[in-house]
């Protein structure tokens, strides 16, 4: 793909027929317009970005700044903050000065003095694997045979111990609700491949909502159309995606097109509102998943193995195996976008976690190691990136509960260090990047702060940080705000 | 006070937007005009009801119950004399009607201290597909039937002053008869459906529709 520098997103592209006739059926926000100039003349012109200021927004692919490593992104989101210290990095002074209070050093991040406790040693056990030696601990048996597809970053950091302001740090770049998730940048870049899927699909966990709820995957001030969009892995992924009334199908077909003259209509008279338009596309993109979204989500097309392989049909992994293994599907099928949750707080351990944290992993480990190897073994791993971690880790220090007893200890949340990994499209497998103080405290060598990973993985996908931006209020927002991040190259292949 | 506010300039404005306002307030920050929104989940499930007919009044006493069927869609049951409004339909974490649900009704077990307002596919799935709310727009075609009569016009006028309170202008008047005439000659060719059937099969295709539009569903 040739390198262009283009403002805004990515510019104009070349005219599908699809797209032609979406524009000219529109007639909007100089719709002509954009369709008169071609894409070279677009994609060098400065002058052109006051005209092309409000375009038409859609979803279908849009060209991105320079030749991508990934062209698509699965987030395995860990909502509640994973222990670093316990599943990533290792400590032996936690071990060595284990129940050795260190409250002063450590007192403005305890929300819970009351309960605070020493140094606490892990109750699980760390070992090296796989050919690059990376550290695990035995919670996840599964992605220790893994690793060399990994690179783990031990130097994150957030600036919130609250799940609340820590969620929307890590989801929309700042630590404020109503802004855009970065899933929904991602698709406001590049659009998506698959006009039959939405672009950005998010999967929660039918236990419930993670904290903050859907405001996880909003698009803030985007336009709309470039929200999570929900599908469902229990019972029908897509409730009411086939008519439960029998009826010809000219019937069905007069009354889109009925709805379709009525809409444009309606929106005619109400120029530049977004609302509408993305109201427009969601009944287009509805009439298409009809058509699709069935067959991608049928894991009944799935051979036994791959099931078993990935924890289907067994507790406690059926339900997270379900999504991790549609996520594959609908990557397959060119979704740019696919997001999964899980319930709220499993790795919210604040007390017994040689327990919580190890069901929290029961649940999630197979899944997550059958996928990669899945991805692997169809060649989709290079161009999907797949990322993994929560909005912050946990302190080394011991939270008790009322009793006192250190065998029903937990750790409360940790926002000055914590741990995450990458895999796939442009990462460089078998990393282990920044580094913890020696108590796993906080990020001490080669900070990574969530702007920098966020520049980091809009690299990978062929995007500066600096150019997606969108114009509001005559001020350039973009995803990593006014910070000055730095693409983490250490862990690029 | 609120015939201070509901009399202002501000209050009154209309919702359309022009080019300068875009530019001079492109997100309505300034109330440059009246914010345009979507009907909010419990209006959408409301509205249907009470523009078919089907909308049961009664007020208090213990909630309706719901349905869940096996592939996880929720759906109110009626109460003895109808559906009532969604207010009065139990609420129960683990099982919110889906139409609501679809349309953003807030999660119940955090805080929530503004509504969001999504625009998925989910919810155009819905309203196309799902069987209450064709029945619903079969219970509005034969509301229609009985309060405007045969001609098609009464009815579409009577249908955009129910659904949309206004009457249809003469574009949407024309495409609106041409529908109703294609909607019946396509059950008449179908099947073996009497004129009649097939009329008021095309009306509630038609009221269907409407149901479906951005008119119905957009307050501005």
């Amino acid at each position: 793909m040739a390198k262009e520098h283009v403002a805004g997103r990515g510019g104009c592209q070349a005219v599908t027929r699809r797209g032609f006739f979406q524009r000219a059926a529109d007639g909007l926000y100089g719709a002509a317009l954009a369709y008169l100039f071609s894409r070279d003349l677009f994609g060098s012109s400065g002058l052109l970005a006051a005209e092309t200021k409000r375009r038409v927004y859609d979803l279908s692919p849009k060209p991105p700044h320079f030749e991508p490593k990934a062209k698509a992104v699965i987030q395995l989101f860990q909502n509640g903050g994973p222990s670093q210290v316990d599943l990533f990095d290792p400590k032996p002074r936690l071990d060595r000065d284990h129940g050795k209070s260190i409250f002063q050093e450590i007192a403005q991040d305890v929300s819970s003095p009351q309960s605070a406790g020493g140094l606490m040693r892990s109750p699980f056990k760390f070992k090296q694997h796989g050919q690059s030696g990376i550290w695990l601990s035995d919670a996840m048996p599964h992605l220790a045979q893994c690793v060399d597809d990994i690179a783990v970053i031990r130097s994150m950091f957030n600036d919130h111990p609250n799940h609340e302001p820590a969620l929307f740090k890590i989801h929309s770049g700042q630590l404020l609700p109503g802004l855009p998730a970065l899933g929904a940048w991602v698709v406001y870049g590049l659009g998506t491949e698959n006009q039959s899927l939405p672009a950005y699909v998010v999967m929660d966990d039918p236990l419930g909502l993670p904290v903050n709820g859907v405001q996880s995957w909003q698009s803030g001030y985007l336009p709309p159309i470039y929200q999570g969009t929900r599908l469902r892995s229990k019972g029908s992924p897509v409730l009411n995606l086939h008519s439960e009334v029998e009826q010809p199908t000219q019937v069905t077909r007069l009354q889109r097109d009925l709805l379709i003259r009525l809409d444009r209509i309606h929106q005619r008279k109400r120029p530049y509102q977004l609302q509408l338009d993305a109201r427009i596309a969601s009944y287009g993109l509805a009439a298409r998943m009809q058509l699709s979204a069935s067959e991608a989500l049928d894991l009944s097309k799935e051979n036994k193995k791959t099931l078993e392989e990935y924890g289907v049909g067994k507790e406690p992994t059926d339900s997270y195996a379900r999504r991790c293994l549609m996520a594959r599907r609908l990557v397959e099928r060119g979704v740019r976008f696919v997001q999964i949750f899980i319930n709220g707080q499993i790795w919210d351990n604040h007390n017994r976690i040689d327990r919580t944290l190890r069901a929290a992993c029961a649940r999630t480990d197979q899944p997550v190691a059958a996928l990669l190897r899945d991805l692997k073994r169809r060649g989709l791993l290079d161009s999907t990136l797949v990322i993994w971690g929560g909005e912050f880790g946990r302190l080394p220090i011991a939270q008790f509960p009322p009793n006192k007893n250190v065998k029903d200890a937990g750790r409360d949340h940790g926002p000055r260090g914590f741990s995450i990994w990458m895999a796939g499209g442009g990462i460089k497998g078998g990393t282990t990047y920044g580094a913890t103080d020696d108590i796993g405290y906080a990020a001490a060598e080669n900070p990574v702060s969530i702007a920098d990973w966020h520049a980091t993985i809009l690299h990978l996908l062929g995007l500066h940080h600096e150019e997606l931006f969108f114009e509001r209020n005559g001020f350039k927002e973009k995803l990593t705000a006014t910070f000055r991040p730095r693409v983490v190259k250490e862990i690029l292949a | 006070m609120h015939r201070l506010i509901m009399t202002s300039t501000t209050y009154r404005q209309s919702s359309r937007v022009s080019a300068e306002l875009d530019t001079l307030d492109p997100e309505n920050r300034y109330l440059a005009r009246m914010p345009m929104r979507r009907m909010d989940a419990e209006e959408v499930y409301d509205t249907i009801l009470y523009v078919s007919g089907l909308l049961d009044e009664t007020r208090f006493g213990p909630p309706d119950p719901v349905e869940v069927r096996r592939d996880g869609l929720v759906t109110p049951l009626p109460a003895p004399r109808g559906y009532r409004r969604s207010v009065y339909v139990r609420q129960r974490r683990s099982q919110m009607p889906t139409l609501l649900e679809t349309f953003d009704l807030p999660q119940m077990n955090p805080n929530c201290v503004a509504r969001p307002t999504s625009t998925v596919a989910a919810q155009a799935l819905h309203l196309l597909n799902n069987g209450k709310v064709r029945e619903r727009a079969e219970a509005f075609a034969n509301k229609v039937r009985q309060s405007a009569g045969n001609d098609s016009l009464a009815q579409i006028d009577w249908i955009y002053l129910t659904a949309l309170s206004r009457p249809p202008t003469q574009e949407e008047r024309e495409i609106g008869a041409n529908a109703l005439k294609e909607f019946q000659e396509i059950w008449l060719n179908h099947g073996t459906l009497s004129r009649e059937q097939a009329s008021q099969k095309a009306l509630a295709a038609y009221c269907h529709t409407i149901l479906n539009s951005a008119a119905f569903l957009y307050i501005d």
